[in-house]
Formats: structure tokens, sequence, C-alpha cells
């Protein structure tokens, strides 16, 4: 079936580009496709077509019929923005490798109509191995009763134990029948070991088949433990389903659970992971998880990208609507869109040296994607292209203080991940100083709490060679946590 | 390659922050060493938490319970609050942790008193000290405490960090 793109489409500018983002895109085809540079033959039709798609957008009356005729009427509400900082507004010519910082932010502009949010499957996919008995099931338990009346009425939620083995206890149900669901929570019992990918694969086939095509599809894995030879496939499910847009979040009890697993896994989907340190993280991570569903824009936000062959990506982290280090590769899940709020991504770039006089470097093309369940026809990619000039001499130039802001607690975090290895490899000294670095800097910003934990672990890895049995985690997630404290808001240009 | 001005180490051009040393390396030029804005800790100038709290007294600090120390050989008296904690020491030079409270200018070297000596807190209205593991320890009304113990304080009682003698005043 042939479908006829969208004037937008042929030009591969969003419905709701401006003048000049059509102008320019304009240019960029037309370049490539004039008759004059491009003899092959369908290059002729191709700029022809692009002509005429440019010939009706660009003039504004005739855009507005356009509109009128594509969209039938009514023009889908779409504003969606991006903002990209750099960290330096050109690269140097340089016989070295330098570094450059991008902070990129997609935000939607609409005014949420709440009603019109689909409906949500929230998957709990709960550990009941023997190590759960006691008191943190009981947390599970209270919390998860208490926060099944945040649901939506329209909401389905359904509950998987796993062991061992996995078993449904509530099948998709609908809020409205949400005693049953309470009742059967009681009835929990533990025992067994932890096998993750059971859990995980009955959770997933649920909200494969338990809910229709519009339904914003969540899962959420609690655990307390290493799992047992099977990370391999639970990664490969993770990667499956994030083209699915089920995103796949986890959270960690106690001090036995692989994080550097459990992070993988929930960033694989554009998820996220947490440390639960007491029953108040349980409750708000689930009760933020809950409540965002129904502020959904758009879903399984992915950039698609190709980087310069003098380009790597070193780092990239997701810092807002929840922070999380992300796993690239093109595409990179990057979670979902909420109303009001954006989705923010910094990553650093390290360039390889530029000997030759080339005028600019494009670090990176690629498009943004995602699915708004409430615009269709689907609306096209957006368009990233990070080029910087290329100057001889480095200019003082103030980096953007968003971006400033970010790294320096960025480092802080990425210092804990420096002297964790540094344990692991047995470098014990080094370690130490870093922890110590690190704690100096959590004073000065005002965390003593953190730091006088920071602190203690230094001491105890100089004795023990290694972290107390949670200190690792909280270090870490206590300096990821630092990332989500309110940054300045925007740039004075 | 960049030099890190705090820790010598090697950065890449266009890094913003030394990645061994956490500072903030603000300009970027290549090949020289600059001189550049250091990390905040530089500016944690806690030795005048005492002056400060005289000069602007805050409502919200006199509600609470505030603590002056009087040194007892000088007949000096420090004045603390705005806090509930506050750790007291002496600033050396390369230290990675500051004390709230610099104990340095009644020679505090000489007196033995550590860097990170002790910590007063306010817990529930009550005044309490910890030993912080210092190397002479403290004691209390001339009772040496256990280190990391939290010892509860009354109005009039005598600290003395090392040799340095300090009577905790506790204005309720």
């Amino acid at each position: 079936m042939g479908v006829l793109k969208s004037h937008y489409e042929i030009l591969g500018v969003p419905v709701d580009a401006t003048a000049d983002e059509i102008k320019s895109a304009y240019f960029d085809i037309a370049r490539r496709l004039h008759p004059d540079v491009n003899p092959s033959p369908g290059a002729h039709d191709q700029f022809l077509e692009i002509q005429n798609a440019y010939d009706v957008l660009a003039d504004a009356a005739r855009k507005k019929m356009y509109d009128q005729e594509f969209f039938g009427g009514k023009k889908p509400n779409i504003n969606l923005s991006s903002h990209i900082r750099y960290s330096r507004s050109s690269l140097i010519k340089l016989d070295e490798p330098q570094l450059i910082y991008v902070l990129i932010d997609v935000v939607s502009t609409a005014e949420p109509d709440l009603d019109s949010i689909p409906p949500a499957h929230l998957c709990l996919v709960i550990d009941r191995s023997t190590s759960m008995q006691g008191s943190r099931m009981e947390m599970v338990r209270a919390n998860i009763a208490h926060l099944l009346g945040h649901l939506r009425k329209k909401d389905l939620i359904s509950i998987v134990l796993f062991s061992d083995r996995a078993e449904v206890m509530v099948p998709p149900t609908e809020m409205s029948d949400i005693g049953r669901v309470e009742m059967q929570l009681r009835q929990i019992q533990t025992g067994g070991a932890t096998e993750i990918y059971q859990g995980l694969e009955a959770g997933i086939s649920l909200l494969r088949t338990g809910s229709g095509i519009n339904t914003t599809k969540m899962l959420v894995l609690l655990t307390d433990g290493h799992t047992y030879g099977d990370e391999e496939p639970c990664l490969r499910l993770a990667e499956e389903v994030a083209a699915e847009n089920i995103s796949i979040n986890t959270m960690g009890i106690g001090h036995e659970w692989n994080d550097t697993f459990l992070d993988r896994l929930s960033s694989l989907s554009g998820g996220s992971s947490i440390f639960v340190t007491g029953t108040k993280d349980l409750y708000n991570y689930l009760d933020q998880k809950i409540r965002s569903m129904g502020y959904i824009y758009g879903r399984g936000v992915r950039l698609e990208y190709e980087l310069d062959p003098n380009v790597e990506l070193n780092y990239a982290f997701r810092l807002k609507p929840e922070i999380s280090p992300l796993v690239f590769g093109s595409p990179m899940q990057l979670g979902d869109l909420y109303h009001n709020q954006p989705v923010s991504l910094l990553m650093e770039f390290l360039v390889k040296p530029i000997t030759t006089d080339v005028e600019s470097m494009e670090l990176l093309k690629g498009r943004l994607l995602m699915e708004i369940p409430s615009i269709r026809p689907p609306l096209g990619p957006i368009h990233v292209r990070l080029r910087r000039p290329i100057r001889a001499d480095m200019t003082r130039e103030l980096p953007p203080s968003a971006i400033v802001d970010a790294l320096a607690k960025l480092t802080l975090y990425r210092m804990q991940d420096k002297a964790r290895k540094e344990v692991e490899a047995g470098e014990i000294s080094k370690a130490t100083r870093h922890l110590q670095y690190l704690a100096t800097h959590l004073l000065a910003q005002g965390n003593r709490e953190l730091a006088h934990s920071v602190l203690i672990e230094a001491e105890n890895i100089q004795q023990s060679r290694n972290y107390s049995k949670d200190g690792d985690k909280r270090i870490k997630y206590g300096t990821r946590a630092l990332l989500s404290l309110p940054a300045p808001e925007q740039d004075r240009i | 390659m960049i030099l890190c001005p705090n820790c010598q180490h090697q950065e890449i051009p266009g890094a913003l922050f030394c990645s061994e040393c956490g500072a903030q390396l603000l300009t970027m030029d290549r090949g020289i060493t600059q001189s550049i804005q250091k990390t905040p800790s530089d500016n944690l100038d806690t030795g005048n938490i005492a002056v400060e709290s005289q000069i602007y007294p805050s409502p919200v600090a006199e509600a609470e319970a505030v603590i002056s120390l009087h040194v007892v050989e000088t007949g000096e008296v420090l004045n603390l609050a705005g806090r509930t904690e506050f750790t007291l020491g002496r600033v050396a030079e390369g230290q990675p942790i500051l004390p709230d409270v610099d104990l340095s200018p009644f020679d505090a070297y000489t007196a033995g008193v550590s860097r990170l000596h002790s910590a007063l807190k306010i817990i529930n209205q009550r005044v309490v000290i910890t030993d912080l593991g210092s190397s002479n320890g403290t004691r209390v009304n001339g009772q040496k405490i256990v280190p990391h113990v939290d010892y509860p304080l009354n109005h009039g009682d005598i600290l003395a960090f090392g040799k340095l003698k300090l009577q905790i005043l506790i204005n309720k």
C-alpha cells in the first residue's frame, strides 16, 4: 500500500517546525539533490518533490490550507522542542584529543489534557525468595497496598512473584477491582532462591498479552538478591522489550543484590534503578512511578545516531526525568517524556586530534524518535545534529552553567565509580584517596551525612580492603541522587 | 594536556573537572597550567561561625538551644548557632576535611587537639559530645569519654580536648 508522505515528512521536519527550520532543512536537502550537483536519475524527481513540499510550507497561506487538508481541520497540538547546549562554542584545531560536553533537553510544552492520556499497565515483579522473609516483605506489602489507591480508574495492575520459578499472583486487574488485590497481597509466602529471569519473563508476557496496544506498559522489579547465571538472558529480554516501549525499572533491597546488573537491565529499556534503604525510598519511588504514568506525553524516547569517525562517545547520562546512566549504542533508550518536564541528556565526546583544515565537524548526527499516543498520524523524527565549527585558537569562554552544574555532581558520581573499581583491583590507597576527595567535595556542597559515610567507608577500606556490606551502594546511589537536586533553570544567553 | 592546579593530574583539553580530585578546571587553555578558581571547599571558612553569629543573631537560632564555649585559659567565649552539629578541631595544611570550629587560635596544636577532635550535637534539645577518635582524647569534667559514643552534657561542664579546656554554656 503506497502511503502518501506528508510535506513535513518529505522535508524531514517536525509538524510544528518553524519557518526557519523548514527553510534550512530545504536548503540542506536541495544542496545534495540539486540536478547540477547530483546527476543520478532519481535525484531530479526527488528534487521536484522537495521543491513542491517547500513551496507549500514556505508560504504561510498555502501552509495553512495544506494543514487543514492534511490533518482534517485539526492540527495536532504538538509543542515539542529541543534545546541543545555545548560546553564550548567551537572545537580547536589541536594535535591531541579534546573533550566537549553536550546537554540536550527535549520538552513538551503542550497543555496536558489529562483525560486523554492512555491507560497504563503496571506490572510488579516481586522477589519472594527466602531472604525476603519478615520485615522486607512486610514493607513491600504495606507500601503496595497503600499505593494502589493512587492508580487511575482505567489503569491495570498485575503482580508476579518469583523465586526459582515465577507465578502470577494477580493477573492484569482493573483498579475498580482493587479489593481482591489487597487480599492476595496478604497471602504472599516466602521461600526459594532468586532467579530474576523467571520473574521478568512472566511479567513481560503479562504486559504483552494483558493490555491493549495504546496502553503504557511499565515493569517494576523488586529484588534483594543476586540472580544465578541468568544475567545474559535477562539483558537480552530488556533489549527486546525496549523496542516495544516496555520499560523495566528495578529496585534493590539490602546489600546482596547486584547493582551493576540491575542498572544495566533498567538502562537498556529506558528505565531507572534505585537502592531501597528504607520504607520511604520504596514508597517515594513507586509513588512517583505511578503518578508519572498519568502525565505521559511520549513513550519510548530514543536517539538513533551516528558519530563522526573521529569522535567517541565517552559517557551518556540521563539527568531528567529520572537519573540514570545510559547504555550507549544506537538507538539509545531515553525512557518516557512527561508533560512539562524535560528529558535531559548529558554526553561527553572525545574528539581525536584534528590536524587537517576543516571548517566544522559533525560530532553526532541522529534522530530522536518517540511514540506519542495523543498524536495521529505519528510524528516524524526530530533531527539532532551536533555540529561545531573548528577554530585555530582557543577563546576563553564560560561553559553554560547548567552543564557546569551537572558535571560538578556527575564528577562526584564518577569518582565513587572509580574508587569502586580500584577496590576491586586491590588498589586500596588510590581508592582511599578518591573517597577522601569525594568527601571533601560533599562537605563543601553541604552534604554532611553522605560525606560522613564516605569517610567511614574510606577507613573501612583501609582496614578490611573492602567496602562495608552496603557501603558501595549507599555511596553510589547517594552521589547519584545529588544530580536530581534542582539546578539553575535557564542560562542567560 | 592540561594540568589540574590542585593535584597536577593530566586532563584532556576541554575537560571541565579534574577526574582525579574533582577540582573545577574553569579556564581551558592548552598546554599551560592556569591559575584557576578552586573548588568551593577552599571557601568553607569555618573559623568565623562564632563571630558571625554574634553579629547577626538569627531568631531561629535563639529559639533553639544555643551553645557557647568558654575558653577557660583566655576567658574568650565562642558562640555557636545556626546548626545542630559542630565539629571541633584545628585547621592544618592539606587537610581534606575542615572542622566547623577552628581551635588553633588557642594554641590547639601544643595542647594536643586533633584536626577533627570532637563533635557537639544538639539532639532533641539535649547537647551531646562525641569524640571523633582523637589522638589525645576528650574529657568531660575530668572523665575520659569513649570515642564515637554520644555523651550528654550539662550547662557548665568542663571539656578538655587534649590539654585545652573549654567550659560549655547552654542557653535554653
